[in-house]
């Protein structure tokens, strides 16, 4: 019984062999060898050593960029929940039909274009002759146009809505889920609705909560185009840190020293998020 | 109902799945090999150079920068080139920078046969790596070539064309074309200004050329930074790129900015009002370069009658009038248009009226000067 069960575990190991293979070679190999890199030193000089993290954390400079692009992956993450769950909602309480299918193609949408086409999208709309500013100026509201580009809240905004698919499509998927009675049992028990919302409905679609802030926070952190096209030279992310540092300076050892600590950071917010999450898995349970 | 439908699926729509994604996979990656298939070497290519007048044909991918040049290169170059020699060009759009990264981390096998890159990037490169001198016996256009373009005596390769810097600006907001890069500290002008990152040769040449207005020299730019520390307050916008600048310029970002005379002019042709000036003292031109790289995939004679063709008269007669604008190196073109207005009909007085930087004491300082820039822009 036992070696039967070994002999199927076995079949599946046997199965995942050629992606193994391929991500060994073609992914984790690269990421060692990003943080040997990372490890060696600036010049001649041989050995490993721990210099470069050094100098990344001893320096204000660097900090402050490792922050502001956790931050910008934080607020972004939060706009895309805010904006994004009340219209997963709405999906998951549409009919199936054609309203529910326009819905669905909405949503997936902006995932059809590609996202530097977005990007310049948005110097349009956030411009100073952009739609915003020529909007609020013809209805008098301002005399000046307001600077939107080249500013951190205008980054947030373009990513937040490049990144929107990514919350919203984990979110409707823990909604499908959802008991529907659950939500009934509560009502006519007498709970408003609002409790009903936070008692039942918002614990039950933790999951993909947690699963949608993961993947914007992870693509936002990283993402490249939208910051440097929307935010300018003004603004510095860990990405446009790391492509300067080799491309522009040719110091691998420090971009790959940067490139490393933006890894260990998503790496350590995806566990804390993970690890949320299976506290929400004992709490549906119980 | 996902569970049941997944369970649906059969083996044999698995297997018909895999077998369609796999053959297509397969049928691609034959297409890849057969279009970057060297093109003849040795014999073949020996036997067609030596036919008189006859075409060298095979293929050829060469770089140039995105946007203009791209556009430039592959409209007016990849077609005489095909029309003159047969040989097939591919253009791969990629800045400066990047191709000398991609040719240090793999000079056995470069991804492209010729390189194109601007002083400043080309000073800078470990240029026996990766390069290789270009054989000017194969280029009958190489000898018409001003001699101040002709490579120097290590002849790496060629130079292709100028580019001018000067004050761009936007013809809406200004009566008249501001005179100098002194216009920049002029209150006026507050809140309207954008700059670009010294990551290209556009930003180093504007903060070299500030810093020499205001006493400092290729080799110490202190006061510079100093001057631009007055200006941050009124920057609109600093630009990642020499486009992304452009692109602010056209949307109205900033009204005024140091750009490329052809990024201007390319804009006054497609309507814009938009005007380019020469500052005060002079205009920097931007000399830039194309090389055979070390171990192409073409051969050596079609990558050399590519560039041979970039350095036609031919060619930069076209590229030197609209859409494109970019100042020749050739001295058998004949200028008009804006190139008139501005300089004169004669390239020969057009390049004597630039002003050429000291790229080798610029690039003693360049990298902490990049890295400073970024870091005192920083909000």
């Amino acid at each position: 019984m036992q070696a039967k069960a070994l002999l199927k575990a076995g079949r599946g190991w046997a199965l995942v062999f050629p992606l193994t293979l391929f991500l060994m070679i073609f992914y984790l190999a690269p990421i060692v060898l990003m943080v040997i890199t990372s490890l060696s030193q600036a010049g001649e000089t041989e050995g490993l050593s721990w210099s470069q993290y050094a100098e990344f954390f001893g320096d204000g400079f660097n900090l402050k960029v490792l922050w502001d692009t956790v931050w910008l992956g934080t607020q972004t993450t939060i706009v895309c929940l805010l904006l994004g769950y009340p219209l997963a909602l709405l999906h998951s309480r549409t009919r199936p039909g054609n309203w529910r299918s326009i819905l669905t193609f909405l949503i997936v949408l902006p995932l059809l274009t590609s996202a530097v086409v977005r990007t310049f999208a948005w110097i349009v709309i956030l411009g100073r002759q952009g739609v915003i500013n020529s909007a609020l100026l013809s209805l008098s509201i301002i005399e000046e146009p307001l600077r939107l580009l080249s500013t951190h809240h205008g980054v947030i905004a373009a990513l937040s809505q490049i990144q929107m698919p990514l919350m919203i499509l984990p979110l409707i998927a823990s909604m499908a889920r959802l008991d529907p009675n659950l939500e009934a049992a509560s009502a006519s028990l007498g709970s408003p609705a609002w409790r009903t919302f936070w008692r039942i409905t918002f614990p039950l679609t933790l999951p993909g909560i947690i699963a949608g802030s993961m993947l914007v926070f992870s693509a936002s952190v990283s993402s490249f185009v939208t910051p440097s096209v929307i935010g300018g030279g003004r603004l510095m992310f860990m990405p446009m840190y790391i492509y300067q540092q080799a491309v522009s300076l040719f110091n691998y050892p420090f971009a790959a020293t940067i490139s490393t600590v933006l890894l260990i950071t998503v790496l350590a917010v995806v566990t804390l998020l993970s690890s949320l999450g299976s506290l929400t898995r004992s709490y549906t349970r119980t | 109902m996902v569970n049941r439908r997944l369970s649906h699926l059969s083996r044999r729509s698995v297997l018909g799945a895999g077998l369609f994604v796999g053959s297509s996979m397969l049928l691609k990656a034959c297409g890849q090999s057969q279009t970057s298939t060297p093109a003849p070497e040795g014999e073949e290519a020996a036997a067609s150079a030596e036919g008189e007048g006859g075409a060298i044909g095979g293929s050829v991918s060469a770089v140039a920068y995105p946007g203009i040049w791209e556009e430039a290169h592959r409209e007016v170059v990849a077609s005489q080139v095909k029309t003159n020699q047969d040989i097939d060009a591919t253009i791969v759009p990629m800045l400066a920078n990047d191709q000398v990264a991609q040719l240090i981390a793999a000079p056995d096998n470069p991804p492209f046969d010729v390189c194109l890159l601007d002083e400043g990037p080309f000073r800078a490169a470990p240029r026996e790596d990766i390069l290789q001198p270009f054989p000017v016996d194969m280029s009958p256009s190489f000898a018409n070539l001003f001699p101040d373009f002709q490579g120097g005596e290590e002849v790496w390769g060629p130079t292709v064309a100028v580019t001018a810097i000067g004050i761009g600006y936007n013809a809406d907001r200004y009566e008249s074309a501001p005179a100098a890069w002194e216009e920049f500290w002029n209150p006026e002008n507050a809140g309207r200004i954008g700059l670009v990152t010294m990551n290209s040769s556009l930003g180093t040449a504007f903060m070299v050329e500030v810093a020499k207005r205001f006493g400092g020299s290729e080799a110490d730019i202190e006061v510079a930074f100093e001057r631009i520390q007055e200006l941050l307050p009124n920057v609109a916008a600093v630009a990642p790129s020499p486009g992304a600048l452009a692109t602010l310029l056209q949307q109205g970002e900033v009204d005024i900015a140091p750009v490329y005379m052809n990024a201007v002019l390319s804009l006054q042709d497609a309507g814009l009002n938009m005007g380019w000036a020469i500052p005060e003292g002079g205009s920097v031109g931007i000399r830039a370069t194309m090389s055979i790289v070390k171990n192409p995939q073409a051969s050596v004679e079609a990558a050399a009658a590519y560039i041979d063709t970039v350095i036609s008269a031919e060619a930069q007669n076209v590229l030197a009038a609209s859409p494109y604008f970019f100042g020749p190196t050739n001295s058998e073109v004949q200028l008009s248009g804006p190139f008139e207005e501005l300089f004169s009909t004669d390239p020969q007085d057009f390049i004597s009226q630039l002003i050429y930087l000291d790229w080798d004491t610029i690039n003693l300082n360049r990298p902490e000067w990049i890295e400073r820039f970024n870091r005192e822009v920083a909000v």
